[in-house]
């Protein structure tokens, strides 16, 4: 009986993975930009392993202080010099 | 855009050079004046006695242009002449600083008085933090700070108005005897009292290895990115009302079959043209304390230099014809101006003023100066972000004021304080993160506009990003405690 709650279990957890799977598949294209997005990273590899770079900078260090909102003469103009 | 005009043999390039910028919709150029190349043989003497000719004859003609183009020029003074130091042009010192300071100072004393109301904005230096812009000895920022000094000094004593850049600090992580951290060098710049010797920030910008989009900031990675912690030390010394222009910015076309090590990273032309694009967009759309941005740089006269790596940051072949990001800035640089985040002036560029509008000038508003509407007068401008406040002189004067945005009419808050300053009043908030169409009248009475503020909900990407880290671990810890009990049982 318990063995076969176990089997139940472990069928459900492939079916989740699987169904993940699916969507990470499905989904892949908007992934690879939002990864891209993140690390400006073009190969999977490094957008994976630049991804997991970001989030532990996030959870370690406060983003860099930086007052956008104060008043700035002669800021030139954000054009393309 | 940086350019090398003064390395033109023939002055039709240097017209064609300027030209090609003008065309592309830039405005500014950031363009070396060598002091080794105007007072060349020895201290006072400006005359070129290999062409016997003056040695201001060609730099004249490049400010000459630049003004018949439109164009402003960020003039970047250093490069030292072989007498200023006792070592001369020894190898590996070349572009060290003088022996004595006040000779730079004079020099740049001599060029900003004779180019006054000419040229306005001037850099000190160039990566004074790596070799061999401080000759072949260690870095010292101590000691550049004293050149800042003499150089800042003397060229507020030639034109008061004047503008001056700090050095560009090149991105580096390297601590040894001839290379130092950027951000080591311009806090020990900070300790040494460069406060009060610069009016702007300059700082390399390059993407080198990733996109403009690499959000990972760290003192032990150089990216694009890394200028917010150039911003982060300039707001810790109490700075953050000085912007940083970016000196330098791009990213390096190398080709495939390029024999050398790719030392500034590699990317295709396309993506060159489309990395500089969306760094010119994300500086626009995420830091206001961003000003003028130079690309590196527009053309090289020949391409002798075609195998070293640095050749093909170009924007055009030695022969005019434009690469990809040529076209690409040009096509940014013509779209509708737009405000983005931050506190702007009335004077913004991206303002639309019609009708009756006085631009006044006041030492109680805000930098001295506001825009007075009459009756009839309107404003249009597009902005992004979620939220718009106007800010107002005098009284409020809201129930003077008509706003649409996106073609919407705007409710006014009714009651809002009154005082004889400046106030910021909330005109919209919480609106979708995008671009929004701006139009205000004035319907009756008169508005001092004297700023406006943009701003941005902060995103939720970040915040989604840590969530989803730590709900995938909640569901490993869960999993492991269900299995760990299902084994007990």
């Amino acid at each position: 009986m318990k063995r076969t709650a176990k089997w139940y279990k472990l069928i459900w957890l492939v079916l989740a993975l699987l169904v993940l799977a699916a969507l990470v598949y499905g989904e892949q294209r908007s992934l690879r930009r939002l990864m891209a997005s993140w690390t400006g990273e073009e190969d999977l590899r490094e957008q994976i392993k630049g991804t997991l770079a970001l989030a532990y900078l996030r959870l370690t260090r406060l983003p860099p202080r930086t007052d956008p909102y104060v008043l700035l003469p002669m800021q030139g103009s954000l054009r393309t010099e | 855009m940086n350019t090398f005009l003064e390395q033109e043999v023939e002055p039709a390039k240097v017209e064609r050079s300027l030209q090609l910028v003008a065309a592309a919709g830039f405005h500014w150029i950031r363009q070396e004046f060598p002091w080794e190349d105007i007072e060349i043989s020895a201290k006072g003497d400006f005359w070129d006695h290999r062409w016997n000719k003056s040695a201001w004859e060609k730099y004249d003609r490049i400010v000459d242009l630049a003004n018949k183009y439109g164009l402003e020029i960020i003039a970047r003074l250093d490069n030292p002449p072989a007498w200023s130091r006792k070592v001369g042009n020894a190898p590996g010192w070349t572009k060290a600083p003088p022996d004595d300071y006040e000779d730079f100072g004079d020099f740049v004393y001599a060029v900003v008085s004779r180019y006054r109301g000419r040229v306005r904005y001037y850099q000190i230096w160039n990566e004074p933090n790596i070799f061999p812009e401080w000759g072949d000895q260690p870095p010292n920022p101590e000691a550049y700070v004293e050149l800042l000094k003499v150089a800042y000094r003397r060229a507020k004593e030639a034109d008061p108005d004047c503008v001056i850049l700090a050095a560009g600090l090149a991105q580096t992580t390297e601590m040894s005897a001839r290379n130092m951290s950027d951000l080591v060098y311009l806090e020990r710049m900070y300790q040494a009292g460069a406060k009060d010797y610069f009016d702007i920030m300059g700082a390399m910008v390059y993407g080198l290895w990733t996109g403009p989009y690499d959000r990972r900031v760290s003192p032990d990675r150089t990216n694009f990115a890394r200028v917010q912690l150039i911003r982060e030390i300039m707001v810790r010394h109490g700075d953050a009302h000085k912007p940083i222009w970016a000196t330098e910015v791009g990213w390096n076309a190398l080709p495939k079959d390029f024999a050398g090590p790719a030392i500034y990273g590699r990317v295709s032309e396309e993506q060159q043209a489309a990395y500089a694009v969306e760094a010119y967009m994300r500086a626009a759309r995420e830091w206001p304390w961003m000003g003028v941005m130079n690309y590196w740089f527009l053309r090289r006269p020949s391409d002798l230099e075609k195998d070293q790596a640095w050749y093909y940051f170009r924007m055009l072949e030695p022969d005019f014809t434009p690469l990809p990001v040529y076209g690409a800035l040009s096509w940014l640089a013509k779209q509708p101006p737009v405000v983005h985040i931050g506190y702007h002036q009335e004077d913004h560029w991206a303002l639309h003023y019609a009708g009756p509008w006085q631009h006044l000038r006041a030492e109680e508003a805000v930098l001295g100066a506001y825009a007075l509407g009459r009756e009839g007068a309107t404003l249009d401008f597009y902005f992004e972000g979620t939220g718009l406040a106007l800010v107002l002189r005098g009284p409020a004067q809201l129930d003077h004021l008509e706003l649409s945005i996106d073609g919407r009419r705007v409710s006014l808050p009714r009651l809002v304080r009154s005082s004889e300053g400046a106030s910021a009043i909330t005109v919209a908030q919480w609106l979708k993160d995008g671009r929004h169409r701006a139009h205000l009248t004035v319907a009756e009475g008169e508005l001092a506009l004297d700023g406006l503020i943009v701003w941005r909900q902060p995103p939720f990407g970040s915040l989604l990003l840590v969530a989803g880290i730590a709900l995938l671990a909640s569901l490993a810890l869960v999993l492991r405690q269900r299995l760990y009990q299902e084994e007990r049982r």
